[in-house]
């Protein structure tokens, strides 16, 4: 028996080893067609990379804007700038509660903004969470977040990107990595903004039929504990929710369950029933385009003027 | 729980170490623990439907002892009766009411224009009872027919019928081979257990890398069958025959293995059945513990093969009509075990069927020309079988083979973007072939494989084994084929 225990044991750490050993080979030659479970996304989508290189050099920031694709085409630093505001957009592709979990965790303590701005769209409480971590995995720094949002997870497409990634990281071959800033009529804007000059098509708003949000237990403990985390670090911080276009938000049909659940972990602004915005304002079916975000983020900074407990000054 | 999730990979260690460190002073306790975790084991499905495997099992301990002291044959028959009605009778509720229900509804409208309203039920079939009805029925028997006396420990009997690793989808054991294992202590034997783990290692790569990538393919084509040309349908049933024996064989490979690392040996199951060159021998490969179980408790006391030619093709139309039903309350299935009694028949008339009992090519790396025909032609047949057993009915299967027999046979089937993942699909399953070949003599293909490397080597192997199985393995866990039976 004590034969059998510490081979099965020296097995499991060697097996381990030469496991790790094949994902980095596999994820540095094979093409991706034959690395199913291994999506190691660098650059793909969302600008992370580049907005990561540029958030581990920006300090002392008015407002952090976390959240999905609607954080990073939804505000836009040049207009808080005008504002006398100076702010950085964090968000991330299909950003879910956990993804927030591990960036906060990593930068609230190197940027120290005065304000978190935590866009939620509700669909990534309802998520898995597996495409956004591929992102953050991809594009982030492997770090012990990271590693504990793995361990979450507990998905083997995640485990082996992050095997991958962590090689890539520590043998320096992302150095000379430059991610293309522009794509089509999408441009990434110095602040971690995604400009679309995209306008919708009326084809992008015909779906009609009532669904609801499905929300996901493990998102909402997330979400929980990232109002934990903020509270705990006396960071003050707004739960915003951007406009949909009219006939999207009013297919969903337990929009009050959601306001309900956020607003009862601090300030929440749902821009749906504060602001209307026709439909030419959006780049598709739910994301603002630049005029959009032109009309929108005055609004959004009218309201931060508005609540006496934003610590930010605007002019 | 299944044998491919993250919860077995926790409740199996924990049991190996209290069976051999904690209750390892005690056969008895041993049993007890064993018992108890395979209780556990079933009920993290349903834990109603535990009271049906303890009621069915308390039956079968109790007719087992009725028999075996009645002393006229008349009780003695009375109790085999009870026994076998109330399990059949728990059987035909739970998984063939419904089913005789429409039957018999759909006949009527069709025959006589009549609309019968019989009610159906809403009933789950409870998980594994068609293997452990029969591990109790194979039980009564045997003491009914003299082979063995009964068992006088109900915790023993307990855990014969209801071991874990047996206990959902089989090897469907007897009470000759099993209870024996059951009764004598059990010593912790290094070479067997390494051995366990091997078989279960092999088992998961059968069912995560083989099975389920083969299921994405086989159920995309058979679910949206009427928008593809014959040559893709051709590739969903061969996708369907590797998935289903992946799956199943896969299964039996983790319960063999799991089972002798607690020192049990379990029936084989499966014998590289697509290696067969004619269906008898087939039969003899596929699901074997089923396939015996018909043969000794159906097939031979209906008369067998002595009788004469009609009487013999008609026992085996029957055993295999009733194999097909066994599987589920579908006509296809039946029409499956009837298509399987076809293409037997030409064995049976010209009594051919003991003619390749030996491995195909023994000892030698290939088999002969003749040799691959008949394999071929073989898995052809049985291929053309499979489309009935995966098809959701009749029409569906008609329809699907219809499709085949086309213009389209001869297209290109990768032509479809969804389809794409095929082709990594089949570089996959061509090495397991080739495994398969080469480890044909042994009773899992890599039972001897690389023993006599060097350990570094073996380990590498291993250790790509698991690689494998981590890049191509579905992120969600799947089910058996053989549970919904």
């Amino acid at each position: 028996m004590k034969r059998f225990l510490s081979g099965l044991l020296l097995f499991s750490v060697v097996g381990v080893i030469l496991y790790m050993v094949l994902v980095i080979v596999v994820g540095s030659f094979a093409p991706d067609r034959y690395k199913k479970n291994l999506k190691y996304a660098l650059g793909r989508t969302g600008n992370l990379y580049t907005r990561i290189k540029q958030a581990d050099t920006v300090k002392n920031v008015d407002v952090l804007v976390v959240g999905s694709s609607h954080a990073y085409r939804g505000y836009d630093p040049r207009v808080f700038a005008q504002y006398g505001v100076h702010m950085f957009n964090l968000g991330s592709s299909g950003q879910s509660m956990m993804q927030t979990e591990v960036l906060l965790n990593q930068y609230l303590d190197r940027i120290k903004p005065k304000l978190v701005l935590f866009d939620i769209y509700p669909e990534y409480l309802c998520s898995s969470a597996i495409e956004s971590a591929l992102d953050v995995v991809s594009n982030d720094h492997v770090d012990a977040q990271v590693l504990g949002m793995a361990f979450k997870l507990n998905n083997i497409e995640v485990y082996n990107t992050l095997i991958y990634s962590y090689f890539r990281q520590k043998a320096g071959l992302n150095k000379n990595f430059v991610e293309a800033t522009s794509h089509g009529k999408d441009s990434y804007i110095s602040g971690g903004y995604v400009q679309s000059l995209k306008v919708s098509s009326p084809e992008d708003h015909k779906a009609t039929e009532p669904y609801k949000y499905l929300l996901n237990n493990k998102q909402v403990e997330a979400l929980h504990r990232i109002a934990e985390l903020l509270k705990e670090r006396k960071m003050p911080y707004v739960f915003v929710q951007s406009p949909l276009p009219v006939k999207h938000y009013a297919r969903i049909t337990n929009n009050a369950e959601v306001d309900s659940l956020v607003s009862g972990l601090g300030t929440y602004y749902n821009f749906n029933k504060l602001m209307t915005v026709p439909d030419s304002l959006f780049a598709d079916g739910n994301h603002l385009n630049q005029w959009g975000v032109q009309k929108y983020n005055p609004e959004v900074l009218k309201q931060l003027k508005l609540g006496k407990a934003s610590p930010v000054a605007i002019n | 729980m299944l044998f491919n999730s993250l919860s077995f990979a926790i409740f199996l260690p924990i049991v190996f170490g209290l069976y051999w460190f904690i209750f390892n002073r005690s056969l008895k306790l041993q049993n007890v623990l064993l018992l108890l975790s395979s209780y556990y084991f079933y009920s993290c499905w349903d834990w109603r439907f535990l009271f049906l495997l303890a009621f069915s099992t308390f039956l079968d301990y109790y007719s087992g002892l009725k028999i075996h002291n009645s002393e006229s044959e008349r009780w003695r028959r009375t109790w085999l009766i009870i026994s076998v009605g109330i399990n059949l009778g728990f059987l035909g509720y739970f998984k063939y009411y419904n089913f005789f229900a429409q039957s018999f509804a759909e006949m009527m409208h069709n025959a006589f224009h009549y609309d019968v309203h019989l009610s159906t039920l809403n009933v789950l079939l409870p998980i594994g009872i068609s293997f452990y009805t029969f591990h109790g029925l194979s039980y009564v028997f045997d003491i009914y027919n003299r082979k063995i006396t009964p068992s006088t420990n109900f915790v023993q009997y307990s855990l014969f019928v209801s071991f874990f690793p047996l206990l959902v989808a089989g090897p469907i054991e007897r009470a000759t081979h099993l209870l024996p294992q059951v009764e004598k202590p059990r010593q912790f034997d290094y070479s067997k257990a390494v051995d366990g783990l091997r078989q279960i290692l092999w088992g998961l790569f059968k069912k995560i890398v083989i099975a389920d990538n083969c299921a994405q393919i086989a159920n995309q084509i058979f679910n949206n069958s009427d928008h593809y040309p014959g040559s893709v349908l051709v590739l969903g049933a061969i996708m369907f025959a590797f998935q289903i024996y992946g799956d199943f064989s896969g299964y039996s490979d983790m319960a063999l293995g799991t089972a002798r690392l607690f020192g049990f040996e379990l029936l084989r199951n499966f014998a590289y059945p697509y290696f067969s060159r004619d269906i008898a021998e087939f039969w003899r490969r596929w699901h074997i513990s089923l396939s015996s179980w018909f043969k000794d408790y159906l097939y031979f006391p209906l008369g067998g093969s002595r009788g004469g030619m009609l009487k013999t093709v008609r026992n085996t139309f029957i055993i295999f009509l009733v194999s097909g039903f066994w599987h589920g309350a579908n006509w296809t299935f039946v029409v499956w075990g009837g298509l399987n009694a076809l293409f037997i028949m030409p064995s049976v008339i010209f009594k051919t069927n003991r003619k390749n009992l030996e491995t195909v090519a023994q000892g030698k790396l290939l088999p002969n020309l003749r040799e691959i025909m008949q394999m071929v032609v073989t898995f052809s047949l049985t291929v053309f079988a499979w489309i009935f057993f995966r098809a959701e009915s009749m029409s569906h299967a008609f329809s699907f083979i219809k499709g085949i027999l086309s213009k389209t046979l001869v297209s290109n089937p990768f032509h479809f973007m969804e389809l794409k993942p095929a082709i990594l699909y089949i570089l996959l399953v061509i090495p397991f072939i080739v495994l398969e070949w080469l480890g044909r003599e042994q009773k899992y293909a890599i039972e001897k494989l690389g023993l006599k490397w060097p350990r570094v080597f073996r380990w590498s192997f291993y250790a790509f084994m698991f690689f494998i199985i981590g890049m191509y393995m579905q992120t969600e866990v799947t089910e058996f084929i053989y549970f919904q039976f």
